[in-house]
This record gives C-alpha cells, sequence and structure tokens, in this order.
C-alpha cells in the first residue's frame, strides 16, 4: 500500500494514542515500586488495548477472504492494519514494562518483533516495486496467470513459425555447440551456423525460413517454455534485442517481420519473467509476516487466558 | 522495443475469469505454512498442559528460593486460602494474587515495628517472576515509602530518623547505646560529648597493636596461631589475632581469653610454681586455689605424692562444670549472631533476656557474662612467664593452707585478674568481678557483613583503634566512612538492605512447619483432604 496523503489522518491518531499512551506510562512506571508489569491494572489495560489492535490487524485476512463483506472499503481496512497494528507495539512493551518475561512470553515478542519488521519491511517494498513493476512490466498480467500467458505466448510463436518455416516438432533435443559463436548465446548452440542437415520444406512455406525455424527451436523456444525460469541472459531486454539483431543479419529480410513479431513476444516473456522475481520481492515476505500473525495471535489468545487466570 | 503484437484486450482474453479458485502454490504456502506453524504451537502448550508444567506460561523465573514451586501456579496463586494444617486444594478462578496466608505456609514474616503506620502485602515487597536471586534484594524505595517520612501509627514522633531518602541523603551518623547518669541512652557517635564504651574490661588497643612486644615470636613458635605478623622488622600482633569471624564469616567473634588472651597472659602464681589458676569465676579460682595448696600439704606430708599439677586442674574442670548453670549468660557468647534481631523497641529486651542481664548494661547487644566466663574450656596454661608443663618440671616449692590468702591476693590482683578486670573486694573474702559488658554488636539496628569487607585493612575503618589506649573509647567508623565506597551514584551498592533486615527475626515462629514433603513436591492437590485437615 502506497503512503500517501490518504493515511495522514491515520497517522496524526495513532500518533496521538501512542503520546497518550506514553504519558500515562512513564508515571505509572515510576511509581510503582517494582517497576512496571503486565499483571498491575495499568498493565492489564495496555495488554488488553495491544491485543485488541493485534485482533484488528488480524482480521484483515478475513476481510480479505471474504471481499463482499459491507464492513468499510478493504483500503481502509488496510490502514487501519498498518497503523493500529504499528501501535499495538509499543502498547504491548508498555504491557510488559520493557521486558521480555517467561518462555511463552519470549516468544510472542519475538514473533511480534518479526511480525513488525516483517510488515514494515512489506510496506517499504511497496513503496518501489510496484513503480519499478509499472515502468519495467508494462505487459504485466495477473501473477497466478503467467504460466498459462507464457504458455499462449509460445503457441503463438510456435504458429508463427509454422507459418513460415513449416510445421514444427514437438520438443527438440538440444545440440551441444560444436564450438562457441559470436552471438553471445553460444551455450545454447551456434546461431549463426546452422546446421548443414537437410530440412524438408513443406508447401507454402519458405526455403529462407529453414534457418530461422532451427534458431527457433534451439534458441528461442525453450525461452518461451512457461515451466521454467528463462535464462536471466536472455532475460534480459538488451541480450534479447542483441539476439534478435544478429538474426536479422542471417535471415533473409523477407522473414523480418515474423521476427519482428518473435521479438514482441520474447520481450513479453522477459517481462512475464521479471514480473514474476518482483512479484516475489513484492510478497514474498507475506510468508513471513501471515503464518506468525496467526501464530501470534493463538499464542497472544492462550497468553491472556493463562494471565488472567492467575 | 518491438511492436506489440496484441492488444491489451486480447491480452486480457488471455486470463482465465476463475483462476482465483484455482490453488495457487504462493496462496498455498502461505496457508500451509500459517496452519503448520499454529499447530506446532497449538501441540506446544499441550504438551506442556500434559505434563502439567506451568513453566511456560510464567511471566519470568522466579526466585531461587522458590525454584521447586516454578512449575505449579497454583501452590502460590491459590484461589482458596491455604489452611494452616496443608493448604488447601486451589480451585480454577481468575486474578487470583499472592496472598499472605500463601507466603506464611513457610514465612512467619513478623512485623516490622509496633507503630508502623501499615504493613505492607508480603508479594509488594517481595515481587516474583523476576529473576532476583535473592527476594529480599529490594530496592530503597520499599524503605523509603515509609522513611523518607515516617510517621507513627499513634502520632507520636518517631524515634528515629524521618527523612532518609537514601543511604546518601538522609541516613543519620551512626548511634550507640551507651549508660549516661545510670541510664540508657543512645548517642551519636559524633555528639559532642563522644560516647564512652561501658565494657569493663582494660584494654589499651594502642600498646597490644604496638610493633616488638615481647614473646611474640615464642607464641607463634609454640602455637602458630595466625595474626601475628611482621612490622618493621619486629613481630606484631594485627587486629585478626583477636577479632576473628565466625563460622559464617560474616560477624566478629567475642573476644575469648582461652583464644586470645591466654598466651601471653596466663594466670600463675609466682608465689606457689605450678600453681595455676583457671580463668573462671573467683570461687571457683578460690576453689582451686584451695586445691592446689592442699595438694602441696599432702606431697608434704606423703614421701612420694601422688597428686599431680593435672589432677588438681582435672579437679578444677569438675568444679567448673558444677557450677555451671551459675552463670547461663556466657552461653550467649556463642552465639554472635542472635542480636539481630533485638532492635524493635523495648521488645528485644523483653523476649531475650539473657541478652541484657545487668540493668545497667547497654542495650540488647551486652554478653552481660560474669567474666571470666565460668565454663571456658580449659587450655594447659603455657604462658610467657612460665606454668602448665614447664611448671611441673620445675621444683615444687612447699606451700599450705596459709599461704592461701596470699596465693589469692596475687592470682586476684593486677598481675592476673586485676589486670583486666574490675575486681571488688568483698567482706566474704572473694572478690566480685564486674560483668565486662562487652556488646557483642554496636549496631544492633543493621547486619554488618565483616567478612565481605575483608580486602580492607582493619584500620581503614577502625583507625582509631591503633591510637586507643582507653576501654572506653569507641572504635565504631563514622558513616562518612561507609560513604567513601557505597555511594548511590556509583561505587559499591548503597541500598538499604545491604544492612538492614526488615523482618524481626527473632520474633519468627518455630522451625517445624505445617508441610508434608508430598506438599511441597506435588502441590496442594496432591494431599487427601483428609489428611489436609
Amino acid at each position: 500500500m502506497l503512503l500517501d496523503a490518504t493515511h495522514r489522518r491515520w497517522i496524526v491518531v495513532c500518533l496521538a494514542l501512542l503520546v497518550l499512551a506514553t504519558a500515562v506510562y512513564v508515571p505509572y512506571a515510576r511509581r510503582e515500586l517494582h517497576g512496571p508489569s503486565g499483571g498491575s491494572w495499568p498493565g492489564l489495560a495496555y495488554g488488553v488495548a495491544g491485543l485488541a489492535l493485534m485482533l484488528y490487524a488480524g482480521v484483515l485476512g478475513l476481510r480479505r477472504r471474504v471481499p463482499t463483506w459491507r464492513v468499510g472499503a478493504a483500503t481502509t481496512w488496510m490502514k487501519g492494519h498498518l497503523w493500529l497494528g504499528l501501535l499495538s507495539y509499543p502498547l504491548i512493551l508498555f504491557h510488559s514494562g520493557f521486558q521480555w518475561g517467561g518462555p511463552l512470553t519470549l516468544v510472542l515478542m519475538v514473533l511480534f518483533t518479526v511480525v513488525v519488521l516483517s510488515g514494515i519491511y512489506g510496506v517499504v517494498l511497496q513503496q518501489y516495486i510496484p513503480r519499478l513493476m509499472l515502468s519495467r512490466v508494462p505487459l504485466e498480467t495477473v501473477y497466478e496467470q503467467i504460466d498459462a500467458v507464457v504458455q499462449q505466448l509460445r503457441q503463438d510463436a510456435d504458429a508463427l513459425v509454422a507459418s513460415v518455416a513449416g510445421p514444427l516438432p514437438d520438443e527438440v533435443t538440444l545440440v551441444p555447440a560444436g564450438r562457441r559463436g559470436g552471438g553471445g548465446v553460444g551455450r545454447r548452440g551456434v546461431v549463426d551456423a546452422p546446421s548443414p542437415r537437410p530440412v524438408s520444406v513443406p508447401d507454402g512455406t519458405l526455403p529462407e525460413a529453414v534457418g530461422l525455424k532451427e534458431i527457433y527451436l534451439v534458441e528461442i523456444r525453450p525461452y518461451l517454455a512457461p515451466d521454467k525460469e528463462p535464462d536471466a541472459r536472455q532475460a534480459t531486454p538488451a541480450v534479447t534485442a542483441a539476439l534478435f539483431r544478429h538474426l536479422r543479419t542471417v535471415v533473409p529480410p523477407a522473414l523480418h517481420p515474423t521476427l519482428h513479431e518473435l521479438e514482441a513476444i520474447c520481450e513479453e516473456r522477459a517481462q512475464l519473467s521479471q514480473q514474476k522475481r518482483l512479484h516475489h520481492w513484492l510478497h514474498g515476505w507475506l510468508l513471513v509476516h501471515v503464518p506468525l500473525s496467526m501464530t501470534l495471535l493463538l499464542l497472544s489468545l492462550v497468553h491472556a487466558v493463562v494471565s488472567l487466570r492467575y | 522495443m518491438a511492436e506489440r503484437l496484441y492488444t491489451t484486450k486480447s491480452r486480457a482474453k488471455r486470463i482465465q475469469l476463475d483462476y482465483f479458485k484455482h490453488p495457487h502454490p504462493f496462496r498455498s504456502a502461505k496457508l500451509w505454512i500459517s496452519i503448520g506453524l499454529a499447530v506446532v504451537a497449538a501441540a506446544a502448550v499441550i504438551v506442556y498442559a500434559l505434563r502439567g508444567d506451568h513453566r511456560l506460561y510464567t511471566s519470568g523465573p522466579v526466585s531461587t528460593a522458590h525454584a521447586m514451586f516454578g512449575t505449579r501456579c497454583a501452590d502460590c496463586h491459590a484461589a482458596v486460602a491455604p489452611t494452616a494444617a496443608a493448604g488447601a486444594p486451589s480451585r480454577a478462578a481468575f486474578f487470583v494474587p499472592v496472598s499472605d496466608l500463601t507466603c506464611s505456609l513457610c514465612h512467619e514474616g513478623p512485623s516490622h515495628h509496633q507503630n508502623q503506620t501499615f504493613t505492607p502485602a508480603c508479594a509488594s515487597c517481595h515481587f516474583e517472576h523476576k529473576s532476583r536471586f535473592r527476594l529480599v534484594d529490594l530496592g530503597d524505595r520499599q524503605c523509603t515509602q515509609c522513611h523518607a517520612g515516617l510517621a507513627s501509627k499513634d502520632g507520636r514522633a518517631p524515634e528515629f530518623a524521618t527523612k532518609i531518602a537514601s543511604f546518601d541523603s538522609g541516613h543519620p551518623e551512626f548511634a550507640v547505646d551507651v549508660l549516661r547518669d545510670g541510664r540508657k541512652t543512645r548517642v551519636r557517635i559524633d555528639d559532642k560529648t563522644a560516647p564512652r564504651d561501658g565494657a569493663q574490661i582494660k584494654l589499651n588497643h594502642a600498646l597490644h597493636l604496638k610493633a616488638g612486644l615481647g614473646g611474640l615470636d615464642d607464641v607463634k613458635a609454640r602455637t602458630g596461631k595466625l595474626g601475628i605478623i611482621d612490622r618493621d622488622g619486629q613481630p606484631a600482633l594485627s587486629c585478626s589475632y583477636c577479632h576473628r569471624l565466625d563460622e559464617r564469616r560474616v560477624s566478629i567473634k567475642p573476644i575469648a581469653y582461652a583464644d586470645h588472651c591466654v598466651d601471653c597472659h596466663p594466670i600463675v602464681s609466682k608465689i606457689v610454681p605450678g600453681a595455676v589458676a583457671p580463668h573462671a569465676g573467683p570461687r571457683i579460682v578460690h576453689a582451686c586455689l584451695k586445691m592446689t595448696l592442699e595438694a602441696s600439704e599432702q606431697r608434704a606430708v606423703t614421701a612420694k605424692g601422688g597428686t599431680t599439677t593435672a589432677k588438681v586442674n582435672e579437679d578444677c574442670g569438675i568444679l567448673r562444670m558444677a557450677a555451671a548453670p551459675a552463670a547461663p549468660a556466657a552461653a550467649q557468647e556463642s552465639e554472635p549472631e542472635a542480636p539481630r534481631g533485638g532492635r524493635l523497641g523495648g521488645r528485644s529486651a523483653s523476649s531475650a533476656p539473657a541478652e541484657t542481664p545487668e540493668p545497667e548494661a547497654p542495650r540488647g547487644a551486652r554478653l552481660g557474662r560474669s567474666a571470666p566466663a565460668e565454663d571456658e574450656p580449659e587450655r594447659p596454661r603455657r604462658g610467657l612467664r612460665g606454668g602448665g608443663e614447664e611448671a611441673k618440671a620445675a621444683p615444687e616449692a612447699p606451700a599450705g593452707l596459709a599461704q592461701l590468702a596470699r596465693l589469692e591476693k596475687e592470682i586476684f590482683g593486677p598481675g592476673n585478674c586485676a589486670k583486666c578486670h574490675t575486681m571488688t573486694p568483698s567482706s566474704a573474702g572473694v572478690p566480685a568481678v564486674a560483668p565486662t559488658a562487652i556488646p557483642v554488636r554496636w549496631l544492633p539496628h543493621s547486619v554488618f557483613d565483616h567478612g565481605v569487607h575483608r580486602s580492607l585493612t582493619c584500620t581503614e575503618c577502625h583507625g582509631k583503634a591503633t591510637k586507643s589506649t582507653d576501654t572506653a573509647d569507641v572504635l565504631l567508623p563514622s558513616v562518612s566512612v561507609c560513604r567513601e565506597c557505597h555511594r548511590t551514584a556509583g561505587g559499591a551498592r548503597a541500598s538499604c538492605v545491604e544492612c538492614h533486615l526488615y523482618h524481626d527475626k527473632t520474633e519468627e515462629r518455630d522451625p517445624s512447619g505445617p508441610l508434608t514433603v508430598k506438599r511441597m513436591r506435588h502441590g496442594a492437590s496432591a494431599v487427601s483432604p483428609s489428611r489436609s485437615q
């Protein structure tokens, strides 16, 4: 969530609450003979307030699971999750008197700290990565559909090449390079030296497209495979552009429009790869934040019940 | 950049509209990790619950003394007030603080002062779950909540300093109890008229600390005792030759003739060589001297006297044992820490009469023994001036009962008893010895640990001792000496509990408590109802 001017009200309210809580805490902590503790009445009040805010922050997950609930806009919930969840941390510190306590409370504080830090990390990432994605991935699609789209891109590319070079085999076994060429992609094969073995040319296709077909099968088609992350070198736009500049020098001009379209498909593939990586950065922290939050809430409830018991 | 092959619409058509209904690895991972962690956490909680171990929920480790209760919250947080018999099992409830009744199952916790305005709950001072090694290590605020503005229950002016904020601020100069005009009076040691020690013993500290005292090398060679040091190339007594720590290495043991004096000051006679008097009451000494002379006479009558000096000494020992009940106060000498609690006004004086047997003795901490002690252990008298084994070898001069008066005059005189004791002539013939009344503890309101201060030279604090020639000199250091090291801002600890105890230990109950081993080990729930009643 982008921190913009709409957050100002939340920030002001939370800061005011924090100042109020601190103003109450300082004299309380100085007055207590043994220092502040969670079992004192002020400590209990801080604990109840902190737990309430933690529960509110945790309900965001439910709110997202049932988007049809008419309980306020999702952005409002997100802002509340962000700022009230952050406010709950100092309240819990006031509750504990800045001490770790016993084993359970120690685990709780460690979990809480990791949850808060991971949340802050996520917020910071959200200030940069969406903008980065907007500029670098104009062809962004739904994350969960990236593999499906890549599959379609490959089918489109296959159809494109087949239209000029005849039907394509299902898969091509990669031929190890006999020597490294100057094309910059020598690891996968020699792009400037098409195989001398004869290739049958079907009716209605261009004989000059045989070279393109072979290069496509060796170099481009694997790059379009949806089930594996493409080579980082090829995923770089500069490398892809260099590849196609080189191809234009080795295939007849009649095939340049086809090359042009193939290049567009490869570029979209590269963008989707980048989207996938950026998405992992943008949302990967949730694999820490969410599970630990759930554990934190569970153990917090156990702590609350047992502590009130004694 | 290459031209786009597809329009936005054509790309949008590639999206499956129900994609969110199908599981995705990222979302699935998030869900399963969440479930897995929660299950692990719940399992841990359940395992601890099944084991009956509540340590998981403690808000902090309990103190060392309460470690065995650390796994059962209900042992202390009992919803039902425990009975004195065994402690009733607790029942489920919420908000169950530790009650004073629970503490009193094991601890008496006598009150601090009869006139205090309020008595705090046990747990308000002895706060658990703070990882404390000792629960008695309290902060000054527990004390200064009263002593910073001391008031009394009956509204009278307190007898103690009323504004003590800390050891640095408001703590008064040390004060001691002395006799003035026949009355026990508490006098600060910085008082204009310096307090005088009322002990009836003649001791010149400066002389004893002088280097080059005759015979010290001989004493060291014979006894091997510690405390004879080399000072400027000459043998000298160190303070610790006489002032030794007790078995707990906390307090200084009372001075005992047999331990500290006899090596240099044996009670021997020059008139009757071999006549040795015990360090006992005058009547015992009289009886022993009489027996010695009778034995001499017997030896003079019989050609081969069968009675030896050792036999006479043995008889004297029997005499002393027989006379022991007549001097019960001397037994107090072996309990130096007993007067610790004798600080709550007049109560301690009534509860421990043995400590103040003489009405004229200063309060609480006086030994009051009728010196010399009647039951002091017998030591071979091997003084600097001969006697004991050496005397046996010397030829025994004939002596008779006629010499008794002369012998007693010598023994009770300035060369022996009267050298240290105040002797009062009596019409009965045997002089009386004034009780030594040496204070065992000068500051009964506090506990001073000499052991932890062993790295310091004694004269660093008791500097006046090297120049003191009179027993009446009070050699206690001023509070300012303590403050050189014990400062609130840095330095050694300066909290109240370093020196003071809150509870009057002399008021504690009989050490036989109400609990059983089973109750202690397994908690109140393990005790059958019939047994707990």
